[in-house]
């Protein structure tokens, strides 16, 4: 028997405790009440007391060891990641913001706003709501289409398109305002005209 | 105000999570050294150990924002770092060559006490640099000689100071077989080390 194996067995491998108890004693993983019972035990114990110094000696020898950690190029390569990940999500965060909300609050605050004008004037008031309500149809369903092109493009390349499209949406929104008072003018003239 | 380095794992993560990405070089920085370590010993080469940090702290990176802290940051990182170097040893064949490597000599018992010794009281060794750096490779060798599972252990323990249920949920086993490595693993590395077991714990350091 190797002289190693002969120490083991006669010191170590005696007492069941030490295989297990020893070493979850050492990384602290035993309940308090746990570990002072087997403090005792230990103190009684050389079978434990041997594993127990086995495994300190052993936790020293491996601190001794040198310890290099990751090159600098990819502590810095992390870094300009996680600058890029956090910048990307701020960017993404805001474009939500433009594109959702801001699509919803300026294409339906604008037309609730003019349904309630013309409630209480009989069947302009009608004829205004079909057409806010078919206006508002034709933007929920072509407004999103008209986005669904920048999901794929880079983040930046995003933003500036997104920039891009607010504007041109602005302008479309406001022409088609302008044709829809045009012909609420018009409704209105029609039916005023009809009243005796 | 604390620094970030007084911070645990979960509020430098919260801190990320609120767009600070200093807090994300801070949690690099607190597991580089044990980290590099472990990957190092796990796959045997340290442009092969670089690479799988990176990829590990990347894939850390993208999955932040969906993680719940439970004070598990460090078996996650651990446990994703395992995967990845399990996979590198798989895809680069090396699996097979460090289960197969041919056992080296017995080391000479007596050197390496001294070196231990020497370790140990470097105030009085005149080459204790020297010395040291042959123990320290003594010492690698050895743990690098270990089977894959035994060596992972090892390093998750006295590397990375993780308890054994820590260990046991990385490795996927549970805690008794992880103490049965440490087990083996501890008697391998004691008689290829040749250093006799000193310490003596019944005198009140308990």
């Amino acid at each position: 028997m190797e002289p190693y194996e002969e120490l083991h067995a006669r010191h170590i491998a005696g007492c069941p405790r030490a295989q297990t108890d020893a070493a979850l004693y050492s990384s602290d993983e035993l309940t308090p009440s746990a570990a002072r019972e087997y403090r005792d035990h230990v103190r009684s114990c050389t079978h434990c007391a041997a594993s127990i110094a086995e495994e300190r000696e052993l936790a020293r020898l491996m601190a001794a060891l040198p310890r290099e950690g990751a090159s600098s190029a990819t502590l810095s390569s992390l870094s300009i990641a996680a600058r890029a990940f956090v910048g990307q999500a701020a960017m993404r965060r805001s474009t939500a913001q433009q594109t959702w909300l801001g699509w919803l609050h300026r294409q339906i605050l604008p037309h609730v706003a003019s349904w309630t004008v013309p409630r209480s004037s009989g069947a302009l008031g009608w004829a205004c709501a079909l057409l806010v309500a078919l206006a508002s149809a034709h933007m929920l369903v072509n407004g999103p289409q008209l986005r669904s092109g920048s999901a794929s493009v880079p983040a930046q390349a995003s933003l500036i398109a997104d920039i891009e499209w607010d504007a041109m949406e602005e302008a479309a929104l406001s022409t088609e305002l302008g044709v829809l008072r045009e012909n609420m003018n018009s409704l209105a003239v029609v039916i005023a005209s009809d009243e005796p | 105000m604390r620094t970030q380095s007084e911070l645990s794992d979960g509020e430098l993560i919260a801190q990320f999570k609120n767009g600070d990405a200093a807090a994300f070089d801070a949690l690099v920085r607190r597991y580089d050294a044990a980290l590099s370590g472990f990957l190092h010993h796990m796959v045997g080469d340290a442009a092969l150990a670089d690479d799988l940090f990176q990829e590990t702290f990347l894939r850390i990176l993208h999955s932040l924002p969906a993680y719940q802290e439970r004070g598990r940051f460090k078996s996650w990182l651990f446990g994703v770092a395992r995967n990845l170097a399990v996979d590198a040893l798989r895809r680069h064949r090396l699996e097979r060559e460090l289960f197969h490597r041919p056992a080296p000599s017995d080391p000479d018992r007596s050197n390496a006490r001294a070196l231990d010794e020497g370790v140990a009281d470097a105030r009085h060794a005149p080459d204790v640099r020297a010395e040291r750096a042959e123990w320290a490779e003594r010492l690698q060798t050895a743990i690098a000689e270990l089977p894959p599972e035994q060596r992972e252990v090892v390093m998750l323990r006295y590397g990375a100071e993780m308890t054994f249920r820590q260990i046991a949920e990385i490795t996927e086993v549970s805690i008794n077989t992880a103490l049965g490595r440490m087990r083996y693993a501890t008697a391998t590395l004691r008689r290829k080390l040749g250093v006799a077991v000193t310490g003596d714990v019944t005198d009140g350091t308990l």
